[in-house]
């Protein structure tokens, strides 16, 4: 199982986001535009990170949507379907 | 201060379209060059465009020679060369890089954009060279330019090209960025899938002299979106910015534009804001196309290659149909699927490109 | 054609391998816009920073451009792994420049050129060309930041890894008062040897008229 805090680490790292430390991401507020505010080309990032990490591929932008909308959506999902 | 008239006296360009010549027979025939290519990215079909035949910088002193030819000079000692490519020799280091893990027998000379000058220099000896590289935008901003050089009588004769190869960093870097067709591309569509990305070479050469052939270089501006790096801004700030500022550079009204020669790659995101720069400063309508969908984008070379298509239509007072649309997604451009003879005084050329860099150029026929 | 041109402000920053202490949190307070920055990107901000200036046209000059991003793409198809769409964003010899305008929302003309050694030559003349054209002070930075992994394996002659050099400039009726002597600067790519002549020749004085070729 991955924790809240491990998943926030990984991110920080993957989006370089410097200066932020896991304590100041909601885990229910947005990742995109809102909330965290990345943007579509960090999406792409996600995405490639969620393959080469967890084996998680998704078929359609719409799932993948789904997923991203927060902290703990994205957990939740990796804990169900990642290979851990 | 007086702004001398810039005239397009002559020019040559090669895609995988063929040369100008049959790139226009292939425009007006709605016939595009691109193939589905696996040669880059084995698991992903790419559209792209291909040269048929010739290694790159051959072609680029050929397309060169033959410009030369046209121009009725005797060499380019009096010309300045001024280059767009945002390329250069990547492609180079790429293959020896690939066969050796190690950056040791690069030539960093011929890495960079400036090999593209080198070799014309080594090949022609210009008077001067220069080399803009701003993405998508590069020969459009060239030849913006070479314009304003020969406005204040700062040179009489530019000679602008546009060159960039394929290489496996474009092709892969647009596929990263979701935006690279496995189909032929297909400008203004409805639900369309992107771009294709091609090879192209294209050489225009500017002087301060009329001839009876002349397309005349009228005006010219440039805008930054400041919105983000690869996204246009929704709103179209910035193209429209860019459309607005070359009609006023040209001395001309928005509703003098008889033709648009769009950006057009076939993304979703560049079209539609596109579509809205258009419809917004240009109400009255003018006919648009991309040509992208014959040629693919050509990325740095696109503006001098678009600048050959723009002239070659005003010459012939022949619009070119938009190629490979079945249901466009803005219905307020006008999008002809056939191409029009009509009287074409001026047409207007965009390009835009990363970083929110936008170009656009005015041409006008003779009066 | 040569005019005249009064250079306003001018800046330059170079380390053997990386300049520290760019200010970028201060210069670039939007993190979200700060991690994103290439090497070349926070020199040229700084160096803008330097000069005072955020408004107004930009001609900016890279020989290299942004060769870590190039690095990363090449690497990364040569393993067969995926591409970064950050890099690829971020591969463009005009990066630089574009995040500046994004920094400052600045919409005017941005043109970057690369022209191996003549670089910053050439950056002076479509400089003065875009001054005069527009009737306004213009930004002139150059810059190489070639600081990767294995960069030896190519480089056996430019000492300093990151530099960049800054100058703003607007057209001016007044008589040229400073001559511009060639130098040879040990150490920096040659592609910024014009602009660090005219840092040169201009150093310590203020209101330097220098004639500019177009």
């Amino acid at each position: 199982m991955i924790t809240t805090e491990r998943l926030k680490s990984e991110l920080i790292e993957l989006f370089n986001l410097e200066g932020v430390n896991a304590g100041e991401i909601a885990e229910d507020a947005p990742l995109f535009h809102e909330g965290l505010g990345l943007d579509s080309v960090d999406a792409i990032e996600l995405t490639i990170f969620l393959d080469n990490e967890y084996g998680i591929v998704f078929s359609n932008i719409a799932e993948s949507e789904k997923v991203f909308a927060s902290i703990r959506a994205l957990q939740d999902y990796i804990n169900i379907h990642g290979k851990l | 201060m007086q702004k001398k008239r810039v005239f397009v006296n002559a020019y040559e360009s090669l895609s995988c379209a063929g040369n100008s010549a049959e790139l226009m027979e292939a425009v007006y025939a709605k016939k595009s060059g691109i193939t589905i290519d696996t040669s880059y990215m084995p698991e992903h079909k790419a559209g792209l465009g291909i040269f048929a035949t010739g290694e790159f910088f051959a072609s680029l002193v050929a397309v060169t020679q033959a410009v030369l030819r046209k121009s009725g000079l005797d060499d380019f000692k009096e010309t300045l060369l001024i280059v767009g490519s945002s390329v250069g020799g990547i492609g180079k280091s790429e293959q020896i890089f690939f066969k050796e893990q190690s950056y040791k027998n690069i030539n960093p000379k011929e890495h960079a954009v400036s090999v593209i000058s080198d070799t014309l220099n080594g090949a022609f000896g210009f008077k001067e060279s220069r080399s803009i590289s701003t993405a998508c935008t590069s020969s459009t901003n060239a030849l913006m330019l070479g314009q304003r050089l020969i406005n204040i009588g700062a040179y009489d004769n530019v000679l602008v090209v546009g060159a960039d190869a394929l290489c496996y960093t474009t092709v892969c870097g647009f596929q990263a960025l979701g935006v690279l067709s496995d189909e032929k591309c297909t400008p203004f569509q409805k639900g369309r899938k992107g771009m294709n990305v091609a090879e192209g070479i294209a050489a225009v050469l500017l002087q301060d002299r009329q001839t009876e052939e002349s397309v005349e270089l009228c005006g010219s501006a440039g805008s930054s979106d400041a919105f983000h790096m690869t996204n246009p801004d929704p709103e179209a700030g910035g193209a429209i910015s860019c459309m607005q500022k070359a009609i006023e550079d040209a001395g001309i009204e928005p509703g003098d534009i008889d033709y648009v020669n769009a950006h057009g790659t076939g993304t979703p995101a560049n079209d539609t804001v596109e579509a809205l720069a258009v419809s917004t400063l240009l109400p009255h309508n003018p006919c648009m196309s991309s040509t992208k969908a014959i040629t693919g984008h050509t990325l740095g070379a696109s503006g001098a290659l678009e600048a050959v298509i723009a002239c070659e239509v005003i010459k012939r007072q022949k619009i070119a149909p938009q190629a490979s649309l079945q249901e466009a997604e803005n219905m307020n451009v006008n999008l002809p699927l056939e191409a029009v003879d009509q009287k074409i005084r001026y047409v207007l050329s965009n390009s835009f490109a990363f970083g929110g860099n936008n170009t656009a150029l005015v041409f006008g026929a003779l009066k | 054609m040569k005019m005249n041109f009064m250079i306003k402000a001018m800046a330059k920053v170079t380390a053997a391998e990386s300049c520290e202490n760019l200010d970028e949190k201060r210069i670039v307070p939007m993190m979200m816009l700060r991690r994103r920055l290439t090497r070349s990107a926070r020199i040229m901000v700084y160096l803008a920073d330097r000069c005072g200036f955020s408004e107004g046209p930009v001609v900016y000059g890279s020989a290299y451009g942004e060769m870590q991003a190039t690095a990363d793409i090449v690497g990364a198809i040569a393993a067969k792994e995926a591409i970064s769409p950050t890099a690829f964003q971020n591969s463009v010899y005009n990066t630089a420049p574009s995040y500046f305008s994004l920094l400052h929302k600045n919409r005017e003309e941005m043109i970057t050129v690369s022209s191996g050694d003549a670089t910053s030559a050439n950056v002076l003349q479509t400089g003065a060309l875009q001054a005069l054209i527009k009737g306004r002070e213009v930004l002139l930075v150059c810059s190489e930041a070639i600081n990767i992994p294995n960069i030896d394996e190519v480089n056996s002659c430019t000492e300093y890894l990151e530099s960049g050099v800054a100058l703003t400039l607007v057209p001016t009726e007044a008589e040229a008062n400073t001559e511009v002597p060639k130098k040879e600067h040990k150490g920096y790519a040659p592609s910024l040897w014009a602009m660090l002549d005219l840092l040169d020749a201009c150093e310590g004085r203020s209101g330097c008229v220098v004639a500019l070729e177009l």
